[in-house]
């Protein structure tokens, strides 16, 4: 196993390096260039020539890929091109936003997803099972911005409940557990928001399989046992539904991670999406390859985890 | 043979499970149609019964009606199933659940290869059927386990008990499935064509096995088949079934020294010659209509050799020859001269 994993590893680097020559030579084959931001009337043609020039924007793209990739293999994400500032220490505090909004999400979308799906398998065409799938196809098909806006109409204006945007209490200035508890009061709305139609997506996909599954033989073998309908359900269907569901996953993480890009602006959530649209504009090179790099993990991360869930799951691949 | 006379009727004391007017009905996008009718018949202790037919018969059917396991849109609509002296369709499902299914009657089924759940180890399942119902430790469970997969005739089922079903052959499958439906030592055991899945020579071995728990353990069997070769070896008594009805009841050397109705001449003359010869094989021309299209009268009548018009118009009734029970209108004692 663990030479299964590092093998995966090395398989990825390639992956990864091929993603970040393809983002480096679309964004640069893109019109455009940073310093067009900085362009004022009283700088002459020259001075903005040279300084393309002393910056090595005017080298063809592979010259600069290779510079950026022989800093970025050190550890060096390169620093802006307005102010000059760290694209790490940038990155370095949204990031991890992000990923407290993601992996809220996430987890919501397994820990509601999952049990819907199985609850409409187990009470399939019963009302019950009516109503979450009427729930499944509105989540998948309203716009976040659209379900963003209406939770703040809710929750926020019209109940009071949770604030409409940020992730503290600028005011307040809690520390310790406070802070925390802050933080999650915040995250709320946005995570709902996040992980609907992720939601809809696993409980739709769970029930389907799990509907499979207790069509399958070895279900009738189970009830020819006198097993009770729990462990039925459970021990022998919910596992064997479960296999496919490691997919979804997979998938999950980085289908999230970009859609917290949307989320983040509509909560007014600190995180990478504001930095990354922002930095797309002002053609921020270093950060766009930055936030690609991420991206390009995340998804290479996802795909092995649910390899690995796969092995631990299903002893026919295991061996 | 002893007989008793009991409330139910005629019963021999030896008789562990008792299927009398059993009805099945199913619905279906054309209306509910019956798929066994007035099907009734009674397993000895210690014996096998074999129920044969080709498919479509309803064979599946009337084991599944007995486990109480029918598809969703199916439902026994009248009949007894008595075990032991206890009518099941009298007992509420959970009674079923607790103490019938797995304790006093088993089943083993076709295809080992997806009867047999992929993500859980043989020891698992073949323990869960003692540690759901007998409360017995999960140490002394799995000890059990590793004995009756002995008995079954697995070799060092120290090792199997850990493995999964993917790494054990079909024949081992099988031998898996028998173990489950021993272990706790059942009355009766349903085997719905066990070995139709299985090559030749597997098949046997699973066959003598069959028969070796019979004789050991007095273990009586409940044996579906298509195959008459099947049937010979095996079983004691034989119920033929056509399109849902049984057509022919006795012990296997009767009906095979002679078969009465024209639907089991027809099978064993479609038998391949037990002693090995290759020949042309006699089929019955047609196939067993769907529950849909009954034909009316003799439901065989369409296919059968010895038809008349009473056969198209009335329904036979079921007659006592020699030692079988006949479905067919050419045992009616009254027979008017009109035929043949
Ligand atoms: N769930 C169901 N819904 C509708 N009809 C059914 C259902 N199950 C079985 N039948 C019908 O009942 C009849 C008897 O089926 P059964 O499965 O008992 O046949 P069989 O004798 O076991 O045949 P085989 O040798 O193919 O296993 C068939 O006509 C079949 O189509
Ligand atoms: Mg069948």
């Amino acid at each position: 196993m663990t030479r299964y994993v590092i093998k995966r590893l090395v398989q990825s680097i390639p992956v990864i390096f091929g993603i970040t020559v393809l983002s480096f030579a679309i964004m640069k084959l893109a019109p455009g260039d940073p310093l067009a931001n900085f362009v004022n009337p009283t700088i002459s043609m020259e001075d903005l020539e040279a300084s393309r020039s002393a910056l090595g924007l005017n080298d063809p793209w592979y010259v600069q890929y290779t510079r950026w990739l022989s800093e970025v293999v050190r550890g060096n994400l390169g620093y802006t091109y307005a102010g000059n500032h760290s694209i790490r220490m940038l990155i370095g505090q949204r990031l991890p936003n992000t990923i407290i909004l993601t992996l809220s999400a996430f987890i919501l979308s397994f820990a509601v997803g999952v049990p819907i799906g199985v609850m409409g398998a187990v009470r399939k065409n019963t009302r019950t099972d009516y109503g979450l799938t009427i729930f499944s196809l509105v989540g998948v098909s309203v716009p976040s911005f659209f379900f963003g806006l209406l939770m703040i109409y809710l929750f926020s204006i019209l109940l009071g409940i949770f604030p409409p945007g940020g992730m503290v209490n600028i005011r307040a200035r809690y520390v310790g557990f406070a802070r925390i508890m802050d933080i999650a009061h915040h995250l709320v709305l946005p995570a709902i928001v996040l992980s609907l139609s992720n939601i809809a997506t696993v409980s739709r996909f769970t029930r389907s399989n799990m509907v499979d599954v207790l069509k399958e033989d070895y279900i009738r073998t189970a009830r020819a046992k006198g097993l009770r309908n729990k462990a039925i359900v459970y021990k022998h269907a919910f596992r064997n539904a479960l296999i496919p569901v490691i997919t979804i996953f997979g998938l999950s993480i980085p289908f999230l991670f970009s859609g917290a890009y949307i989320t983040e602006s509509i909560f007014n959530w600190p995180g990478m999406g504001s930095l990354g649209i922002q930095a797309i504009q002002d053609r921020e090179y270093g950060i766009v390859m930055a936030l690609n790099l991420i991206t390009a993990t995340l998804v290479l991360m996802g795909n092995l985890t649910a390899d690995i869930l796969y092995a631990v799951a299903d002893p026919r691949i295991r061996h | 043979m002893p007989l008793t006379r009991n409330s139910k009727g005629v019963t021999t004391v030896s008789e562990i499970l008792r299927v009398s007017g059993l009805t099945v009905e199913f619905s279906t996008e054309d209306g509910t149609f019956s798929a066994i009718e007035d099907v009734g018949f009674g397993l000895e202790q210690g014996k096998t019964l074999a129920i044969v037919g080709e498919s479509g018969s309803g064979k599946s059917v009337t084991s599944l009606a007995i486990m109480q396991l029918l598809a969703e849109n199916g439902r026994i609509t009248a009949g007894e199933i008595v075990l032991d002296g206890e009518n099941l369709l009298d007992l509420p499902p959970n009674d079923i659940q607790h103490r019938i299914l797995g304790q006093q009657i088993s089943m083993i089924f076709q295809e080992p290869m997806t009867a047999l759940n992929p993500i859980l180890t043989v020891g698992d399942q073949i323990t869960e059927v003692l540690l759901e119902h007998q409360g017995i430790a999960k140490k002394a469970a799995y000890e059990r386990a590793i004995e009756v997969l002995r008995e079954v005739g697995i070799p060092s089922p120290e090792k199997r008990i850990r493995q999964y079903p993917h790494e054990l052959s079909g024949g081992m499958r099988q031998r898996v499935m028998i173990a489950m439906g021993l272990v706790s030592e059942p009355k009766v055991m349903i085997a719905d064509e066990p070995t139709t899945a299985l090559d030749v020579t597997i098949e046997a071995q699973i066959l003598d096995l069959l028969d070796r728990l019979k004789r050991e353990f007095g273990t009586s069997i409940l044996f579906v088949t298509h195959d008459l070769n099947v049937v010979a070896d095996i079983a004691d008594d034989v119920i033929v079934m056509y399109a849902g009805q049984i057509v022919e009841r006795g012990s296997v050397l009767d009906v095979f020294e002679q078969p009465k109705h024209p639907y089991t001449q027809g099978l064993l003359g479609a038998m391949p010659s037990l002693t090995g010869v290759e020949g042309d094989l006699p089929t019955i021309p047609g196939v067993v209509p769907s529950i849909a299209n009954r034909p009316s009268g003799c439901r065989f009548h369409n296919r059968c050799p010895f038809a008349h018009p009473r056969c198209t118009a009335e329904a036979p009734a079921v007659y006592r020859v020699g030692g079988q029970d006949v479905r067919c209108h050419l045992f009616d004692p009254h027979r008017s001269e009109e035929s043949q």
